[in-house]
């Protein structure tokens, strides 16, 4: 079952002399509860289609379809809110607000929220990552590949639909990077996550489910 | 060179508010230091100016010397000029007016600064000329060869070393008519004049015997006059109280010299100059954090640590002449408007002065700015050579120090939730910024207030603490009289207290006697201090002391026994025939520590003592000896709330009937008024009109003091807040610029809590809150610092007043907390945060999500 | 003849748990005139390497020869001179000076040491890049492209004996990046120099004289399965 959809999306930007077509028209489905990898080579504009399916930049044609309702159609309030409700996110650095500690970090998506923090779920998070001895150390404290769990476990704290990561690995030795490849896996298969990844990493490629390669702004194949 | 000039400027020109905030720290600091001096020294020339019209050319003057004295000051080294005339004693008229008499000399009355208005001066005995003023205090027409009767009147000691009067009436035609600068009489603060013909060896209206001769110098050099004066009396052995110095005119020259720098307007600059420094030394910073990434590039590819450092100094360089031209120019601008707000002279009106910039003050100012911009940019200059190459290709996060997880940490996150604990936190994550910026803005509060808790307690602390307004004790007015009356021919009839005692709203009407007589004492009875203080002649064995002879009627003396020391005060005479006198054994001593002390030694109850009361038998006036017994003595206190003033003699204080009928004596010298609540305005008109035709008569009103106090309270105090808001424009730029810039720096967060669902209204508050935080811990610090200084000030005016006089305490009522102080200015500082803050709210709004994650500075 | 040289070169972060072996005994020799690529994975420690060869970048362990120079047996100074003249570097994102345009930003190293522009050699090079027409232009009004070959000119113009470039073309689209690389190869071969280029591309990569992998640290000698 399909759960993202983009139609016919477009991103130009700059004008004239300097203008750069990200994507041309792409169109492109993600199932649900399925890992989806994208690559291609730099300057491709896989990282501009995830920005736009993440509904954190915005097309300059087309739409983005979650479960059948264009998400650009909400103002920018409501689409900050859906996106703490329904994504999370990994980047590839700057995940982790430096002043609060891990625990913070992970349930900040419900904290802004307002919400009440569900301890279980948060414990049950903080094991699959192995983070439970580093609940309560500050970011600094924490090497690339913890930073980057804490990350993980922060996209997984308010129970997304998607999971958006951008070149998670980027900044991680192999070692580490395998481990967070495990991770993704576990996320998919035991929690039924969505997860679309966007990568350099072959390896990341090659445990995936679908991988959508990208080229000049179009999608190469499937 | 060209290349990092060229990038300094450029970078400059980049960050604009952050340039525009160093230019205007550094113009704002020069404004105040350039402008204060400006008005210094405008006013100091233009009071000078005025007092030499006014007060005369000379800067001191010596009394009771013979000629060999006279020539040997005159020739002394450090003299430049001199004049001598003889010292005649005083004309008086018979309603009591007196005025000092000299020989006519030319260079004398020039001196002192008089000019013939009319007619010539003197040049035969019997002729005189007087002051336009005199004749119109006397009732008289400025009319040329008038004939005008006058006593003259001079005190001297017989060669038995007993003090004596002479009196004599002699009739004299006025032949020239002086004066001086209108502004001079205005005042009411001045000495009337006459000069008449001398001649030596004729018959003269002095006899010989009581002629003595005083000279007037003028130094060569103008620096430390008070001291040379002294060295010069003390060179020719003439007496301490021989000598007096033209007090107006030292003040002045003194000032104009600008030999004594004014320390409170020193720590007013300090204060401003600090703040400004603080904020260069922010903005500095901040633009280093802003350009790390590209100074690491410079470093990486080629540049030295000397030449990223002298890129930043180039940028203060630029901001130094920028901020100078700009805060010279306001300079100028603020003295101007400045100049009747600020008086920094002690007597000129200020309303007036003109505008004078010298040199000298130009350089100063430049030379504040130059210090200032060195000094706050010499730690950013060395940290820029201190970036290391890798800061060009560093791509993970920078974040330095550890965070520690506190109680109260919990608290806030219960209070505001997460935004506010991420707002608390990020307020120290640069613990130092943040302690600059808070102490920039609490700064202003120090200042604030304690003026402005004053402002509500200003009556209660005058009242408190003012001997002025305290002596006046329960009355509302008293009545005396001023300098140019004589105490034995001038006072208030029994027809005038009538009169005044009828006035509709007078509650209650005193009178009191006052006369200056003597003391016959041995010397070694007396305490050392105060036979130096008063400078006694100590080689007789038996002196005779000034001493202040005082009659009080009944109800006032009632009123004084919460004064008493010791004994009891009796209303009459005692059986063996001594009358019964109060003592106040104390002297004020105002050179050396400011404090009341003993005068007899070992003074008791009982003891008799025999004085000499000035007394006008069959038409003569005389000493004449009266023995006394001490039947109470006062405390100290006396001279801080009772009805005394800081004198430098003993009063012998009587019951007023028995005082008049040992001295024959009928005019009050002092009336004292009690009007009925609310009646205060009309009674003083009415006295008024009465005392139009006394001349010289002089009216205190205790809630003229007080007003007078307020609005010196008052003109500081606008002084005083546009400093504050010259401060907290200062601080107000420096948070404004940091927020900013940390916006700036912490853009890949906002961009991230974006991303993941921070929506930009709670942004927006996330911001608010942080700045809140600086605007409350500036508060704190501020009501601590401003709290402080306020219960010093009344600490320090207790201090003082106990150790003078003896007291317990002086705020009965305790020190009034300056709650509603603090709480203004916490408003003030919160305010003025969260502004800087809500300036930025822009850029939170157009923040790219993005743009915001890929970027990497 | 050898110009470049590293003798079990060692970079560690951390320690205890939070050890981190950056790069851990590397042993390499450059020769001069080469165009060696420097392959990896990410987080596989070339850049470390990158920047310890340059100079940036002081070693846990180990040496770096340059013309049989150790550069870090001397004190800072002597080092910071000896790197500018010997070694021009080429950052993955483009560093340029925002406030200078593409002339100033190229020619301010040697406007830095305070010598004269050779403005011959410099616009020779600007125009080998295919940039000299935006001379005037500032750093936000290029493509990505153009920001980077601008980068790569500034490397080049102060004509150090080695260019060590960190993903030169990291940012760039496929075309340009080849363009790029191939640029690169041609000026520097004119001008006589030796270039150590880092990238995870192996296109770009077999475009070099010589391919040096990396993994985890250490050199090795495999290949990677690409999706």
């Amino acid at each position: 079952m399909s759960i993202l959809e983009t139609v016919r999306l477009t991103k130009i930007y700059g004008q004239d002399k300097n203008k750069v077509e990200a994507l041309k028209d792409v169109t492109v489905s993600i199932e649900k509860g399925g890992f989806t990898t994208i690559v291609g080579p730099s300057g491709s504009g896989k990282s501009t289609l995830l920005h736009c399916m993440a509904g954190l930049d915005v097309p300059t044609a087309g739409e983005v379809l979650l479960n059948g309702r264009n998400i650009f159609s909400l103002s920018e309030e409501k689409l900050s809110m859906l996106r703490r409700r329904n994504f999370g996110f990994v980047f590839q650095s700057f995940n982790l607000i430096p002043v609060i500690d891990v625990y913070e970090n992970i349930t900040l998506p419900v904290s802004l929220d307002d919400k009440k923090i569900d301890k279980e779920y948060t414990s049950k998070i903080i094991d699959i990552l192995g983070l439970q001895d580093k609940a309560e150390s500050f970011p600094n404290e924490l090497s690339g590949g913890q930073q980057q769990r804490v990350a993980i476990a922060r996209a997984l704290s308010n129970k997304p639909d998607i999971i958006f990561a951008d070149e998670p690995t980027g900044n991680l030795d192999s070692k580490t990077a395998e481990e967070v490849i495990k991770i993704f896996r576990t996320c998919v298969e035991e929690l039924g996550e969505t997860l679309i990844v966007v990568t350099h990493n072959n390896d990341i490629a090659a445990a995936a489910d679908v991988c959508i390669t990208m080229r000049d702004g179009r999608i190469k194949h499937q | 060179m060209k290349i990092y000039l060229h990038l300094a400027l450029a970078y400059l020109k980049k960050q604009k508010g952050r340039t525009a905030a160093l230019v205007l720290g550094v113009a704002l600091a020069v404004m105040l230091v350039f402008g204060f001096d400006i008005i210094t020294e405008s006013q100091s020339r233009d009071q000078l100016a005025d007092v030499y019209r006014q007060y005369g050319t000379y800067h001191g003057i010596f009394f009771n010397l013979n000629q060999d004295e006279i020539e040997q000051i005159k020739n002394d080294g450090e003299v430049s000029k001199s004049a001598e005339a003889v010292d005649l004693g005083d004309a008086v008229t018979d309603d009591g007016i007196s005025m000092a008499l000299n020989s006519t000399d030319k260079d004398y009355i020039e001196m002192h600064g008089y000019k013939l208005k009319e007619g010539r001066l003197p040049a035969a005995q019997g002729e005189i000329a007087l002051e336009a003023q005199a004749l119109k205090k006397m009732g008289l027409k400025e009319r040329l060869n008038q004939t005008i009767n006058l006593k003259i009147k001079k005190d001297y000691v017989d060669e038995n070393g007993k003090n004596q009067i002479f009196m004599e009436t002699n009739s004299f035609k006025l032949v020239g008519i002086t004066g001086k600068p209108e502004q001079y009489y205005d005042n009411g603060y001045y000495a009337l004049r006459g000069f008449t013909y001398y001649q030596e060896g004729e018959e003269n209206v002095l006899p010989d015997n009581l002629i003595t001769r005083e000279e007037v110098v003028k130094l060569k050099s103008n620096a430390n006059l008070d001291g040379k004066l002294n060295q010069i009396r003390e060179r020719y052995h003439v007496g301490r109280l021989d000598y007096e110095v033209n007090n107006r005119l030292i003040t002045a020259l003194s000032e104009f010299n600008a030999e004594e720098s004014n320390r409170y307007n020193d720590l007013i600059k300090m204060m401003v100059v600090i703040t400004a420094m603080l904020l260069i030394y922010n903005m500095f910073n901040l633009s280093l954090i802003d350009m790390i990434k590209q100074i690491g590039m410079l470093r990486a590819i080629r540049a030295p640590k000397k030449r990223v450092r002298a890129l930043i100094g180039f940028q203060g360089l630029v901001v130094l002449i920028a901020g100078l031209a700009l805060g010279l120019l306001l300079g100028v601008l603020f003295s101007y408007c400045g100049r009747g707000l600020f008086n920094f002279v002690s007597w000129l009106d200020v309303a007036d002065a003109s505008l004078y910039i010298s040199g000298k003050s130009i350089g100063k100012a430049v030379l504040v700015g130059t210090v200032t911009v060195i000094v706050s940019s010499i730690i950013p200059v060395w940290l820029a050579g201190r970036i290391s190459p890798l800061e060009a290709i560093r791509t993970t996060d920078r974040s330095k120090g550890r965070q520690k997880r506190r109680a109260y940490h919990k608290v806030i996150r219960r209070l505001s939730g997460v935004t506010g604990e991420m707002a608390y936190q990020n307020v120290w994550r640069n613990k130092w910024r943040t302690i600059i910026i808070i102490v920039a803005v609490a700064m202003g509060g120090v200042l604030f207030i304690r003026d402005i808790a004053m402002l509500s307690q200003q009556d209660e602390f005058d009242r408190a603490t003012s001997p002025q307004i305290l002596t006046m004790q329960d009355n509302d007015f008293k009545l005396s009289f001023g300098a140019n009356t004589d105490p034995d021919l001038m006072g208030y009839t029994a027809k005038d207290v009538r009169a005044i005692s009828k006035i509709n709203g007078v509650k209650n009407v005193g009178t009191a006697i006052y006369r200056d007589g003597f003391l016959e004492s041995d010397l070694k009875d007396l305490q050392e201090d105060f036979i130096k203080y008063n400078g006694i002649n100590s080689n007789n064995k038996e002196v005779e002391i000034p001493v202040v002879i005082k009659g009080y009627d009944d109800q006032q003396l009632e009123g004084f026994k919460k004064y008493i020391d010791q004994g009891t005060i009796s209303l009459n005479n005692s059986p063996d025939g001594y009358a019964d006198v109060i003592v106040f054994n104390y002297y004020y001593d105002v050179l050396k520590d400011h404090k009341t002390k003993e005068i007899r030694k070992d003074l008791k109850l009982g003891d008799i003592m025999t004085i000499k009361i000035p007394v006008t038998r069959e038409g003569k006036l005389g000493y004449e000896e009266h023995e006394v017994r001490v039947s109470a003595l006062l405390k100290q206190e006396w001279t801080f709330t009772g009805d005394s003033t800081m004198g430098r003699y003993m009063e012998i204080i009587f019951p007023q009937k028995n005082l008049t009928a040992a001295a024959g004596v009928k005019a009050m010298s002092r009336v004292s008024v009690q009007a009925k609540a609310g009646r205060e305005d009309d009674v003083y008109k009415e006295i008024s009109k009465i005392l139009e035709n006394k001349p010289f008569s002089v009216m205190e009103s205790k809630l003229g003091y007080l007003e007078e106090d307020r609005e010196g309270f008052a003109q500081a105090l606008k002084s005083r807040m546009v400093i504050v808001a010259l401060i907290l424009l200062i601080a107000g730029l420096n948070i404004f610029n940091t927020i900013k810039t940390s916006l700036l720096i912490r853009t890949n967060e906002f961009a991230m809590l974006r991303a993941i669902g921070m929506t930009v209204k709670q942004m927006k508050r996330m911001i608010i809150k942080e700045s809140i935080i600086y605007g409350v811990l500036s508060s704190i610090i501020a009501a601590i610092a401003g709290g402080y200084r306020h219960y010093a000030y009344y600490k320090m005016a207790n201090d003082q007043l106990k150790a003078a006089f003896n007291i317990d305490e002086v705020f009965q009522a305790g020190v009034p907390a300056p709650v509603l102080a603090v709480l203004l200015y916490g408003a003030i500082a919160i305010i003025i945060c969260v502004f800087a803050a809500y300036a930025s709210k822009n850029k939170i709004e157009k923040l790219n999500i993005v743009e915001g994650i890929k970027a990497t500075e | 003849m050898e110009i470049l040289k590293t003798e079990a070169l060692k970079k560690y972060y951390g320690k205890g748990v939070n050890l981190v072996k950056a790069v851990d005994g590397v042993d390499l020799s450059i020769a001069e005139g080469e165009f060696a690529a420097i392959a990896g994975s990410s987080g596989s420690g070339k850049t470390t390497l990158l920047h310890m060869m340059g100079g940036l970048d002081s070693p846990t362990e180990g040496k770096v020869y340059i013309d049989g120079r150790d550069i870090y047996a001397v004190n800072d100074e002597s080092l910071t001179i000896f790197r500018r003249r010997k070694v021009g570097f080429v950052f993955q994102s483009y560093n340029l000076i925002p406030v200078l345009n593409v002339w100033e930003n190229i020619t301010m190293p040697i406007q830095f040491d305070l010598k004269r522009v050779d403005q011959e050699f410099v616009e020779e090079i600007m125009r080998t890049l295919n940039i000299f027409d935006k001379k005037n232009a500032l750093p936000n009004q290029l493509s990505g492209g153009q920001q980077q070959r601008t980068a790569i000119a500034r490397a080049l113009v102060t004509r150090p004996s080695i260019v060590l470039a960190d993903e030169p073309t990291g940012n760039l689209d496929s075309k340009t990046s080849q363009e790029v690389v191939n640029l690169l190869r041609h000026s520097v071969k004119k001008y006589h120099q030796t270039i150590v280029m880092i990238t995870h591309d192996e296109n770009l990569a077999r475009m070099a004289d010589r391919i040096v992998r990396i993994e985890d640290g250490k050199l090795v000698n495999k290949g990677g399965a690409p999706c």
